[in-house]
């Protein structure tokens, strides 16, 4: 992803739907944007939550209504002209990017270079709306018929195809509204996992001992080894061990290990002196380690393996099939 | 040192800034004291400064999608949207606004289109002898029915009561409101916009000229309801429309950028036109909301309708051509 001078063009990741954003204090993260899905069901919350403003305000224009007789509704008639259009753009613009139905699913308008919106790209992107709505459909069309008054002669059924084929045709997934007011909509919520995953097993430790003093599994090394440990709670034993073995099986070779040593093992060993610690000591219980484990409420601090505490150190013989070999390193 | 010994040092950093984005969301920047606001900014800063060194600190990659995350969200409260800016907006509507409306050839084109649409729907309306049919042609049978029966009551009198007059221009407000807004968004698709803004204004048309044939009974109360307001949504509509045939055509006729950026400078370049329909449309609704269905006399009525359309042609031509001249000029304002 380079940031190229002109804009930001090069810095969407088609892939993982993110955005590079390069901040005022000169560093680059990434934003993921919205996708149409995430945004109709915020926008629903936001229907829901304007239609029982409107409905509250109407009960109580009927009370107000017997006292003032008939003024009332001429007031709720402006009133609900205001809440339906300026729904959008007072929330967007006093709670920062957010309605109230945005805020509950964690999701941000801002302008396509990340800054916050102003309140003219608010005003913008919330009237050009209707526009993403078309083609409305009278309801007679579905051959529904409601009745004859006149508010359900002129009602219709936004199908909002325009927005989704305009979101369909750009990476990141504005609608006209936004292409008009240059904004985007991006996910912005809390990720609960961070920290390093627990591999303080008894036997992973020994394994990390047995490894030479002056070797260090490089950056690239290091990534794989944090990928693999993130997805091994997920992973049945012998996919493990498969996968492992990948990697397990030339290291073995180049540092003269026994051959016999489980590959997952051998991994959390790898991951242990990457990221944990170079002691050579074997079981390093009083080391500042407890610290590191983050206490999420999903499990993370649990041991990865606390069923098989008494797991073998080497391979037994091989009541097991041969994994596949693949030579991919 | 070790990606252990780091994140011990570093984890509950993270963890209160965290916690501080969940309180910025919440609470203004005034309660919050200058005590937590400096801890936010100094730990925003150095979290960017831990996700910049993710690399060469070697960080798992779960952890530096965390800081990506939190950074994000630190940003995104920490960089804030700009509240309405009362004094330029003001600036922009008096003396930016009438000038570039005036020198817009969109809005002039809109405004013949749909005025002579208007007066030549009337007019085929109007006339019984050539044209008998025109009017249940355009409006439809059951519109007209219903339009006659609203109007059969003088406006504001004892029988009907305020109520359901008020109840009704409600409605309408609302509608027409919508035909605005629907002139405009249907305007960014072209074809959609010019069929409806002729529809409408052929529909508008048509309903005013058989209301003004000599033997249609209802004729005082329909003027009576619609003169006041009239100006001021007519115009609305004609504004409307011209800056939805703007945002359509500047896709079209893109002037050498490309087209996303042609929409986007046309969408800033119709804001004030914009601007000013919605605040044409919220007068029209108030005098619609409480001056027409009154029984205020028709002479009260009139007097707003004239003075309003007086207004407004002061207001495109007057202002309009001093701004032009550069006879008046605002604070030069950037608008936000």
């Amino acid at each position: 992803m380079t940031q190229d001078i002109r804009g930001i063009r090069d810095a969407i990741d088609p892939i993982d739907g993110t955005i590079s954003i390069v901040t005022p204090e000169n560093i680059t993260f990434d934003y993921h944007v919205a996708g149409p899905f995430q945004r109709a069901f915020a926008f629903l919350i936001d229907i829901g939550i304007r239609t029982a403003i409107l409905f509250g305000l109407y009960i109580l224009t009927l009370i107000i209504d017997h006292q003032l007789g008939g003024i009332g509704h001429a007031i709720f008639q402006v009133i609900q002209l205001i809440v339906i259009w300026m729904y959008g753009i007072l929330f967007e613009i006093y709670m920062n990017g957010q309605t109230p139905g945005k805020r509950m699913l964690g999701l941000r308008s801002v302008t396509v270079d990340g800054k916050p919106m102003n309140a003219m790209q608010a005003v913008l992107r919330n009237m050009l709306r209707m526009a993403d709505t078309f083609p409305l459909v009278a309801p007679a069309a579905f051959g529904v018929n409601w009745g004859n008054l006149p508010v359900f002669q002129l009602s219709f059924i936004p199908t909002f195809m325009v927005g989704l084929l305009v979101m369909s045709l750009n990476k990141r997934f504005q609608r006209l509204g936004d292409l008009v007011a240059g904004t985007m909509v991006i996910v912005d919520q809390k990720q609960p996992t961070q920290g390093l995953h627990d591999v303080r097993h008894p036997t992973v430790l020994h394994i990390a001992s047995l490894l030479p003093a002056n070797f260090k599994p490089d950056q690239g090394m290091s990534q794989a080894l944090a990928h693999f440990i993130d997805q091994r709670n997920r992973l049945a034993q012998q996919r493990r061990d498969e996968i492992a073995n990948h990697l397990a099986e030339p290291l073995c070779k180049q540092l003269k290990l026994d051959p016999n040593i489980n590959p997952d093992l051998l991994l959390q060993a790898l991951y242990y002196r990457a990221f944990v610690s170079d002691a050579q000591d074997e079981i390093p219980l009083t080391s500042p380690l407890a610290a590191i484990v983050p206490t999420s409420p999903l499990g993370y601090a649990q041991s990865p393996y606390p069923q098989n505490a008494t797991q073998p150190l080497a391979r037994q013989a091989p009541p097991r099939k041969t994994p596949p070999r693949g030579n991919i390193l | 040192m070790k990606v252990a010994d780091l994140l011990a040092q570093r984890q509950h950093h993270w963890q209160e800034l965290d916690n501080l984005c969940d309180t910025v969301n919440w609470k203004s920047a005034k309660k919050m004291g200058a005590e937590q606001l400096s801890n936010f900014a100094a730990l925003y800063r150095s979290a960017c400064a831990d996700l910049a060194l993710a690399d060469s600190y070697n960080l798992p990659p779960d952890t530096v999608e965390y800081l990506h995350r939190l950074v994000g969200r630190a940003h995104s409260r920490l960089y804030r949207t700009r509240r309405f800016q009362i004094t330029a907006w003001i600036t922009v509507l008096t003396f930016d606004a009438p000038r570039q409306i005036l020198l817009d050839r969109y809005f002039w084109f809109m405004f013949i289109f749909f005025y002579g649409t208007f007066l030549l729907s009337a007019f085929l309306a109007f006339e019984s002898t050539y044209f008998p049919d025109y009017h249940t042609q355009i409006v439809g049978e059951e519109t007209l029915l219903s339009l006659e029966a609203m109007y059969t009551d003088p406006i504001g009198s004892a029988e009907s009561g305020i109520g359901v007059k008020s109840n009704m221009a409600g409605f309408y407000i609302n509608h027409n409101t919508g035909i605005g807004l629907v002139c405009f968004v249907t305007g960014i698709l072209i074809i959609p916009g010019i069929v409806t803004t002729l529809f409408n204004a052929a529909f508008l048309g048509a309903i005013f000229g058989y209301m003004a044939r000599p033997d249609v009974p209802m004729t005082d109360n329909f003027f009576e309801f619609v003169t006041a307001h009239g100006p001021f949504e007519l115009t609305a509509i004609v504004l409307a429309a011209a800056g939805g045939l703007r945002l359509g055509l500047s896709w079209v006729n893109t002037n050498g950028l490309t087209r996303k950026a042609s929409l986007q400078k046309a969408g800033r370049r119709c804001i004030p036109v914009i601007g000013l329909s919605i605040l044409f449309f919220f007068f029209a609704a108030i005098i619609e909301g409480f001056i027409s269905p009154s029984d205020l006399p028709y002479s009260f009525k009139a007097t707003v309708a004239i003075s309003s359309a007086v207004f407004i042609a002061f207001y495109i031509l007057v202002l309009g051509l001093l701004s032009a001249l550069g006879l008046v000029k605002g604070e030069q304002y950037a608008i936000r």
